[in-house]
């Protein structure tokens, strides 16, 4: 597998919906090449901080004012 | 709204008004549990049956994803705070047309994008556009092994930040619409791709093929700012 190949991959590889036989080939060429490495490391961290990053709460006062649409509605 | 002249009047406050007096705290009490307690599917149909306060159910079920959905879409909170009112105000009117062959959060999440599409018509929006995998430099910087360049702040301290946040929110901003909607329902909401498929009637394999330029894209602009070369 190609440098190429593997970035193709890489987020089926991260999500584990490649087969065992695919992610051997893409951990072994990860493994040896210097920078695949870096960029699967990096693009695992992408992924990572963005849902560590971006989760996000609905605030109280949208809450309440969505309430306060609906029964205006009259539904 | 053809329920309106059901015999049970409710506020969405949270208040089941109509449904138990204050002389039946038990029948509160019993109320809110069973609302909990059911399938999505049966809220549906007390809700069509004429138990409005059923919708309540749905809404606090809802409220808190379709608004994370759209504030990650839009950017801020009064647009997503808009289109969430729109959301829950069209699927009540809609929800006659709720077929159960779907899951109701799809449903729910096909009308939000929808409200979404209708909110930006009415501003100037830039139009969409495809990203192609060439259009990032990944390919030559893998080629010619050159990799990120390293900028001060870890990914720790970036996480700890809310200007990073912020920083993030304006690249997710930068995404073509498709993509986008593909990013912040795999890797921020967490939904599968059978899912994403059927609330943005796209394929599996476009899910994953958007998914991962959107990764790649916003991969690249993170890296003009963290340092995401490291362990998490």
């Amino acid at each position: 597998m190609n440098c190429k190949e593997v970035m193709q991959l890489l987020s089926e590889f991260i999500d584990g919906e490649l087969d065992s036989c695919h992610c051997e080939e893409i951990t072994a060429h990860i493994e040896q090449c210097p920078q695949c490495r870096v960029f699967f490391s990096s693009f695992k961290n992408t992924v990572k901080l963005c849902r560590e990053c971006l989760k996000t709460e609905i605030p109280e006062d949208t809450r309440s004012r969505l309430r306060k649409r609906l029964n205006e509605e009259n539904w | 709204m053809a329920k309106r002249d059901s015999k049970v009047s409710i506020s969405i406050d949270g208040k089941e008004r109509g449904i138990a007096s204050k002389s039946q705290p038990s029948s509160i009490a019993l109320t809110k549990s069973t609302m909990s307690d059911l399938e999505d599917a049966e809220l549906v149909n007390r809700v069509l049956r004429g138990e409005k306060a059923y919708f309540n159910e749905i809404v606090n079920r809802y409220e808190t994803s379709i608004y994370q959905y759209m504030f990650r879409m839009c950017g801020n909170q009064a647009d997503a705070e808009d289109v969430l009112q729109e959301t829950f105000l069209n699927a009540f009117r809609a929800l006659d047309s709720f077929r159960g062959d779907s899951k109701l959060s799809t449903w729910l999440y096909k009308i939000a994008n929808n409200s979404c599409l209708m909110k930006r018509r009415k501003s100037k929006f830039a139009p969409d556009k495809e990203l192609s995998l060439t259009e990032t430099s990944t390919h030559s910087e893998i080629e010619s092994g050159v990799s990120i360049h390293t900028p001060a702040k870890t990914p720790i301290d970036a996480m700890l930040s809310s200007e990073f946040r912020s920083i993030l929110q304006n690249i997710l901003l930068d995404l073509p619409k498709h993509y986008r909607q593909t990013f912040i329902l795999a890797d921020i909401q967490g939904f599968r791709g059978q899912e994403i498929s059927d609330i943005l009637g796209v394929t599996i394999p476009t899910v994953k093929s958007r998914l991962h330029r959107a990764r790649i894209f916003i991969r690249e602009r993170l890296s003009n700012y963290v340092d995401i070369r490291s362990e998490l």
